[in-house]
Parts: structure tokens; sequence; C-alpha cells
């Protein structure tokens, strides 16, 4: 079933029992108040998933989910070169979307040096449990980076070590998403010396899907 | 075309096409299937018995630049900053990370022009303390700007300025939402 | 009035007022346009077949306030919103948050006059040397709320030492 634009009515003329499943049985069920649900979808999540009203495209529109995920466990990594895991992996979010996501990525982090503890995230394709397909490659993946993160210098702001774990949030667009499909946030961290241990803690993590 | 009280039928009483045209055509239209036009929308409320498809748009300039003003302008590169339609409000997210030669503060804000202007201001800026040799923590700001005039495209454009010494700014984004 | 299926029309046979008034009338008072009584209010799923439109809501409080309460506490008025919710909402708060001494200054909202834990909160970690001022943001979600009227309040404390100062307060509620 699609959306038809309503057809004009003509005085005097039958509307036939073809016209009204068109035009009024098939609009109706593409309109919000048909296709509204509710109920949790599956996957990692804190709270229950929430729905706001978006387009999908011309003439149609659809819920866009929004759910969070929170990993309060205070972990660290010395890892320098790639973004990683902690022990608790996460927070992640999977929603399905047709276009991307908006993004808010909170997080308790600091290091023990003067260099830098970065969390940022990365995308995938995946299945509803956020596990991305179980091949090595062939599928869309963007992975974490620095412009993403939220980043916090451990020489801020004196220039010396200052062991300051402090905590902030950013709010981003992320919309490259191929196809319609199911995707996951998942916030990775790294720092940028692996002479330093960074921490990261309170870490909590929105998505609006769009 | 507005949305019009859907009729209550009567029995017996035929159905004029005046009739279907208010009560099914021009309603169906104010739906949200009627309304969409393209995909990355937000459906808003638009007073009575009206919904709008709002924008949520983002820009992302990284180069990193710097300012001495100590009032609000911009920077080498201009921005980020995005343009869209919005009723009376929408929100307004900035980011940056930011730098001090000395102990200043760095203070990235934006401003708004097209129907409305409104100034940028401290009030609502991402700041930064200190941190002379160091680059402050990657934080964004919120913002929620109820007093634009409804229907009309408006500019949202980052600015800085720097209380007192060189700030300089990198990784900077706005991402506005429609209402 | 409820949604109820659109009935599928067979040819030939007559179309009754009360299949109008379910299928067409009733249907069509359920969708967006028929609910929208506000402006720039989102549209919301509330339960199956249901729409509702939900408030986006900020309270400023600019001015400068203290406190070296190592319980959370309210400052003048927070900054404060209640809005109607479903099933959660999404809070935004930015404030210029700074802490004294080499002791912590956390800013956060208390729902419904709970306690807020660390995880919702701005952290600014003092260092005893240099009281920086940054002006920074947080963003939660809240997504295990009952349907109906939420307050949410912006609450300060510090670890220890002190004060915490908070400036240029916003706090932003999104009703889902």
């Amino acid at each position: 079933m699609a959306w038809t634009t309503p057809m004009t009515a003509v005085e005097n003329s039958l509307l036939t029992a073809a016209q009204f499943n068109v035009h009024v049985r098939n609009n109706l069920l593409e309109t919000e108040a048909a296709r509204a649900t509710t109920g949790n979808t599956p996957g990692p999540g804190t709270g229950a998933t929430a729905r706001v009203w978006g387009t999908e495209g011309p003439n149609r529109s659809a819920e866009h989910y929004v759910k969070d995920h929170n990993v309060d466990t205070l972990e660290t990594t010395s890892e320098d070169e790639v973004y990683t895991d902690l022990a608790t992996p996460g927070p992640l979010v999977t929603v399905i979307t047709a276009y991307g996501f908006l993004i808010m990525a909170n997080c308790q982090l600091g290091t023990n040096t003067v260099n830098n503890a970065q969390a940022s995230y990365e995308i995938y394709e995946s299945d509803a449990l956020g596990n991305p397909p179980d091949v090595e490659d062939g599928y869309f993946s963007s992975p974490a980076n620095s412009g993403r993160a939220i980043e916090m210098d451990g020489a801020w702001p004196n220039g010396s070590a200052a062991s300051s774990l402090n905590r902030y949030g950013v709010v981003q667009v992320w919309a490259a998403v191929p196809i319609k499909g199911l995707y996951t946030v998942k916030m990775k961290y790294k720092c940028t010396n692996n002479d330093a241990v960074a921490s990261f803690a309170q870490r909590r993590l929105q998505v609006m899907a769009l | 075309m507005a949305w019009t009280t859907p009729l209550s039928a009567v029995a017996n009483t035929p159905l004029t096409a005046g009739q279907w045209n208010a009560s099914v055509r021009d309603n169906m239209l104010e739906t949200t299937p009627g309304v969409a036009t393209a995909k990355r929308k937000i459906f808003v409320t638009n007073g009575t018995n009206k919904i709008a498809e709002r924008d949520l748009k983002d820009h992302i300039v990284d180069v990193e630049e710097s300012t001495t003003s100590t009032s609000y302008v911009d920077l080498g590169t201009i921005g980020p900053r995005v343009t869209l339609r919005t009723g009376f409000s929408a929100l307004v997210w900035i980011r940056c990370m930011s730098s001090n030669s000395g102990g200043g503060t760095a203070h990235m804000s934006y401003a708004v022009s097209g129907g409305t202007t409104i100034a940028a201001a401290n009030n609502k800026a991402r700041s930064a303390d200190g941190g002379s040799g160091s680059w402050s923590p990657a934080s964004s700001v919120t913002n929620l700007e109820t007093a634009l005039d409804s229907g009309d495209e408006h500019t949202f454009t980052a600015k800085y300025l720097s209380s007192s010494v060189t700030s300089s700014f990198s990784r900077r984004r706005i991402v506005v939402l429609g209402l | 009035m409820a949604w109820s299926t659109p009935i599928t029309a067979a040819a030939n046979s007559t179309f009754l007022a009360s299949q109008w008034n379910t299928g067409v009338r009733d249907n069509l008072a359920m969708t967006a346009p028929a609910i929208s009584t506000t402006n720039g209010w989102l549209i919301c799923s509330s339960a199956t077949n249901v729409i509702s439109e939900r408030q986006v809501v900020q309270s400023i409080l600019d001015t400068s306030a203290t406190t070296s309460s190592v319980t959370f506490v309210t400052l003048g008025t927070g900054p404060a919103v209640t809005v109607t919710t479903g099933n959660g909402a999404l809070c935004f708060h930015s404030a210029n948050v700074s802490c004294a001494t080499n002791n912590s200054a956390l800013y956060g909202p208390s729902i419904d006059g709970d306690t807020p834990p660390t995880g919702r909160c701005i952290l600014i970690d003092g260092d005893g040397v240099t009281t920086r001022d940054d002006r920074i943001g947080v963003t939660n979600g809240f997504l295990t709320l009952s349907d109906g009227a939420h307050t949410f309040t912006l609450q300060a404390r510090v670890t220890g030492g002190g004060p915490a100062t908070v400036i240029n307060r916003r706090i932003i509620a999104m009703a889902l």
C-alpha cells in the first residue's frame, strides 16, 4: 500500500469501491494515526523506545525512534592508535533509519598525564541486537574518529598533568546511511599516548533516528 | 487548502462532491503523508489543525582559526552556519574545541539573521577559560530560540570572541532543528 | 473516538453513514492535523494508533549562584521546566560551572525531586590553582517515565571544599 493524491470528487458522479479503497482506506493506512506504535525495540537500551514522527521521503512519514543506553562503570585504556572498546563495551544504541541520526554522547573522561582522553563513536550496519554482520568486510561502517569525539586534554588548563575527570557532552548529526536498515551507534575510546592511562566513566548515549 | 472538521454522515443523505473534497481530499492532504516532501525532516505542530515538516541541519568547519577580537566576529572561514525555515522556535547546538594564548576566555556563540535578528551572546556560548598551551574539552551547549518569526527562513551562524588574549577554535559544529 | 481499521469497500454495496463516521470521520480525527493545537511541538506516538503533541520548553537563569553543599541543592529556581510526557523525554542543560578548590562541582537535573546521579551531570574537576569557568553542556535521556507531567530542576553540589559557581544556566526538556 502507498499514498495516492486524494481524488477530487465531481458532482453527481459515483464513488466506486476501488476509489474508496485507494483514496480513503489506503491513504488512511498511511497516516500517522494508522501507524503509531509502542513497545521497546530489541537491543541494548537503558530506557524505553520513544517515537517522534518525521519524514521518510515524498508522501511518506515514519516513526523516528529515540533510544538511550548508559554504561556508568569507570574503565581505562592506554590504547593510542585506534579507537577501542573498554572492558564493558559501549554504550550502544541500535535503531532503524533511512537517513542517519542525531547523536548525543556524554562522558566523564581524563588522563593521568598531559595527553588526551578521547571518547568517540562508530556507526555500523547491524542486527537488532547491535551485532555487525558475521563477515569480515563488505558491510557498511563508519569508524570512530576524533572529529566526533568528546576530548579532554590532560594538560587543560595549566599545561601540566591535572588528572581532571570532567564530564561533558557533544551533540552531532551523522547522516550518511546507504539504505534504510538497522544501524548501531557505539561509543569507542582511546588516548593520544600509550604512556598515559585514560579513564572514562558515566558514559551515556542518546540517539534519535532521522 | 486547510483542515476542516470531518463531517458526520447522516443515514440516507447523499455525500456531495464538495463534502468529499473538504472532508476527505483536503483533510488527507493535511496529514503527515500529505505534507511529507523529502527525507530527514521532523513533523511539528504549526498552529491549530496544522502541521509542518521541519529541517534538522548541521554544518562542520574543522579548520583551526584564531581571533583576538573582544566582540563577536567571524573567523577566516565563516561559520559553521545553517539556513532553514522555522516556526517560532528552534533548537540550536554548537560545539568546538578552543585554546587560549594566556589566561583569558574563548567564546563560541551564534547569531541569527533572516526573518529575525538575534546577536551572539556569552550567556548562550560554549566557553573555555584559561588553558594556555592546551586545548579545552570539546563540548556542545544547547539553546532554544523562542522569538523567531514563524514561517520565515533563518540563518544561524557561529561567532567567536576572546576576552583578552588570542583564542583559537577548531572542530566547529552547529546543529539546528526548526520547530 | 478511537482509530479503527478502515473498511474495504465492495463494489455495488451501500456505504452507510455509520461506516463513514467510524471509518472516515473518527479516523481522521486521530491524525496529526486533527490533534494539533500548538506551535512548534513535536508529534510523537503515545500508544498504538494514538499520537500526541509534545512540547520542547526551556528555562533560563543567567544569574550567578554558589554552593558549598555536598548534597544537591536548587540554586534559586534551578532553573526548572515542567512538561507533559509520554514514556520519556530528552533533557539538555548548559551552564558556566566552576569549583574554587581541588574538588569537583556537579550540576545536573533532578526529576520530580529525585537526587541526580553523577551520570546526569556536568562535572568540573577543580585543581585548586586556577578557577576556570567553562560553559559546557550535557544531554540526558529519560526514557522510563510514566505518562504525565514531570518537572526537571537543575541542582548543584560539590564533592568537598568549594564553592561551586554556576552562571548562564539553561535547561531544555523535549517531551517524547
